[in-house]
């Protein structure tokens, strides 16, 4: 079966991961947090974050800011500088890693309108074998948290009850809506990391997780969390309908 | 490349899985911080379990 596919999922990837990474890292990485030790680290990230976003040396920019994201994470206690201690900063990071296996800058990319300009070629498509490292630390994710979700404690609904609590609702929903949501999470929980992997239920668990992931955004606070999964859920999609959905888009051919 | 991302997908597998079990790992565990865990984050955030 050929790996070779139209990179602008990736490349889409690569940009948005890029932003994500700056809504995680900046802040924290900045200088005055890193006088003492880490400065070089930091002020590499801020070198070299701009140029994944851009597309230059796409790759190499990846796996840069994938490596010093990774080591920002893993060398921060957890309780300290929250953004950074966080496992989702853990997963923005090691994705970035995996993009960099992939042919991330093939397209939307300065590299690519500098090869174009240079006469040189610059494909579109590339080997996407890379991806399913995406997907499946996306999986990964998906069934660590299904087994945390496979508990009494959380079907009968009580873990709600307490993050009802722990949020500060005036009024609780009743008992059995949250019972009810807990069975419907557990089963979705276990499904989903399945469906994503086989093509006939593949689309609508990309749109199941999206949406599930989305509406937990903006109710509890998981950071950038649920936008680093809708991202590495998007590895899920096919890359030609994707590339053709664009190119419909633009009226053209890219 | 690709004895790499073969190599690499066995170790998220299970870099994962000692993350989950509470074993060094340079992979994250994924799983939510409860309150009552050591190193819990405090401040702003709030710990729903879920």
């Amino acid at each position: 079966v050929s790996t070779v596919h139209s990179s602008r999922v990736v490349s889409l990837q690569r940009i948005a991961l890029g932003l994500l990474a700056w809504a995680q890292f900046a802040a924290p990485m900045r200088a005055v947090h890193h006088l003492d030790e880490g400065l070089i680290p930091a002020l590499l990230f801020y070198l070299v974050s701009p140029l994944l976003v851009l597309g230059l040396f796409s790759r190499t920019s990846a796996l840069l800011v994938g490596a010093l994201g990774v080591w920002a994470w893993k060398t921060t206690p957890p309780g300290q500088a929250l953004p950074l201690a966080d496992p989702a900063a853990g997963l923005l990071a090691w994705s970035l890693v995996w993009l960099a296996l992939t042919p991330c800058g093939g397209s939307f990319s300065w590299d690519r309108w500098r090869a174009r300009r240079e006469g040189q070629p610059a494909p579109e498509r590339g080997d996407l074998l890379g991806t399913r490292l995406l997907q499946l630390h996306l999986t990964v994710l998906l069934l660590v948290r299904a087994l945390d979700r496979s508990s009494w404690h959380y079907l009968s609904g009580e873990a709600f009850r307490q993050a009802a609590h722990a949020l500060h609702l005036e009024t609780a929903p009743p008992g059995w809506a949250l019972q009810g949501v807990a069975l419907l999470t557990f089963a979705a929980g276990w499904m989903l990391p399945v469906a994503l992997w086989l093509p006939a239920t593949r689309l609508a668990a990309v749109a199941a997780v999206c949406g599930g992931w989305l509406i937990v955004y903006p109710v509890l606070p998981v950071g950038v969390e649920s936008l680093v999964v809708c991202v590495l859920a998007g590895s899920f999609l096919d890359p030609e309908q994707v590339h053709r959905a664009i190119d419909r888009l633009l009226g053209r051919s890219y | 490349v690709r004895a790499l991302i073969g190599a690499a997908a066995v170790w998220i597998v299970a870099g994962s899985l000692l993350a989950y079990l509470g074993q060094p790992s340079l992979l994250p565990s994924f799983r939510r911080w409860s309150t009552a865990e050591p190193g819990a984050p405090t401040g702003e955030l709030v710990d729903t379990g879920l």
